[in-house]
């Protein structure tokens, strides 16, 4: 388990800036050590890149279901400053993933103001808040699929992901003898959720809400990590949060920023994130 | 008063797909760890004014409620 805090100027002033907003990423990325980025061709060059053309990276998982169910992440750096994530399930060597999902591009607050990057990763898993501090912020988990005990499977890949315009519950089948069709939404989340219509807090407890995102045959799925929801009003902003309990392990959240909210959620739902 | 304890409301598929992904029809929510109070919400949530899911499913004691909720 992996986590990066930096903070990124979301400058689209020039090819400089916008180089820096967007290397500032993917440094962050390399710099978990934990997801891997592959040797793709005609991958972004840096030093070189202009915000005109911009330029994509690929990467991937790196756990031991990677040899019989691979996870491919592409990232697509544009101009506004802008981006746009797919995942699937190979890739041709040379950018195109196979078995894709696209999660669909969103832009970002376009400042000279150092904005908060929350990265946190295992091999397995990729979870990110960018650009935390507006209501731009784009809000990222790709997951395996798992096991009612929480283990994770190589059935298929959930990822979940709220922008400023696109939000979309993406589900790609990675066993060969099931269907292959992908489900998604965009514009809000379809998404199944216990939900409340009023404070969950009991005395000084609370109670946050997992995501069971549909997937394989339309069915139901056990919940992911990476992101949960709570009611607004029971929880302070940016505070040390107390352990949460989930498959029977404790770990550790946060929730930085108000933003993203709503959610399609009566009550408007806040949001917290895996970061361990 | 400071939050002191977060639980977490969440919702086990079973049977488990990764067992059995070829069961088209998962039994969902048996023995969910959801408390009364949620379930007393959710069986109220279809009446909202903003487009609450179906109320709550019935069960037998030990069992949940839940909703659907498309946004």
């Amino acid at each position: 388990m992996a986590t990066q805090h930096v903070t990124i100027a979301q400058d689209n002033t020039s090819d400089t800036t916008w180089r820096a907003w967007g290397s500032a990423i993917s440094a962050a990325l390399a710099a978990l050590g934990t997801i891997v980025q592959t040797s793709d061709t005609g991958q972004i060059n840096w030093a070189t890149a202009t915000k005109a053309s911009g330029g994509f990276e690929i990467w991937r998982f790196a756990d031991s279901l990677q040899s019989t169910a691979p996870v491919f992440i592409r990232i697509d750096y544009s101009s506004n400053p802008q981006l746009n994530f797919r995942v699937g399930t190979g890739t041709n060597g040379a950018g195109t993933l196979t078995g894709a999902v696209n999660l669909d591009a969103n832009n970002l607050t376009n400042t000279t103001t150092p904005y908060d990057y929350y990265f946190s990763s295992t091999t397995s898993r990729l979870t990110a808040w960018m650009g935390v501090n507006d209501g731009n912020a784009i809000l990222l988990t790709i997951e395996r699929s798992r096991s009612n005990a929480g283990a994770e499977t190589g059935t298929g890949i959930i990822a979940l992901y709220k922008g400023s315009v696109h939000s979309m519950i993406g589900w790609i089948t990675c066993t060969a003898d099931q269907p292959s069709a992908v489900v998604n939404s965009s514009g809000n989340w379809d998404i199944n959720i216990v939900w409340p219509n009023s404070s969950t807090l009991i005395g000084s407890q609370m109670t946050a809400f997992c995501i069971n995102p549909i997937g394989i045959n339309y069915q139901v799925q056990n919940p992911p990590l990476g992101i949960l929801l709570y009611w607004p009003s029971d929880l302070g902003l940016a505070g040390t949060l107390p352990s949460i309990t989930l498959y029977g392990t404790a770990r550790t959240y946060i929730n930085p920023s108000a933003n993203p909210n709503g959610f399609g959620m009566v009550g408007s739902a806040r949001v917290m994130l895996l970061y361990e | 008063m400071a939050v002191t304890s977060i639980v977490v409301s969440w919702v086990p598929v079973t049977p488990d797909h990764a067992s059995d992904p070829h069961n088209p029809n998962p039994y969902f929510l048996r023995g969910a760890i959801i408390p009364s109070q949620l379930l007393n919400v959710a069986s109220n949530a279809g009446t909202g004014g903003t487009g609450g899911g179906p109320g709550g499913l019935g069960d037998t004691a030990g069992g949940a409620a839940w909703m659907y909720r498309k946004g």
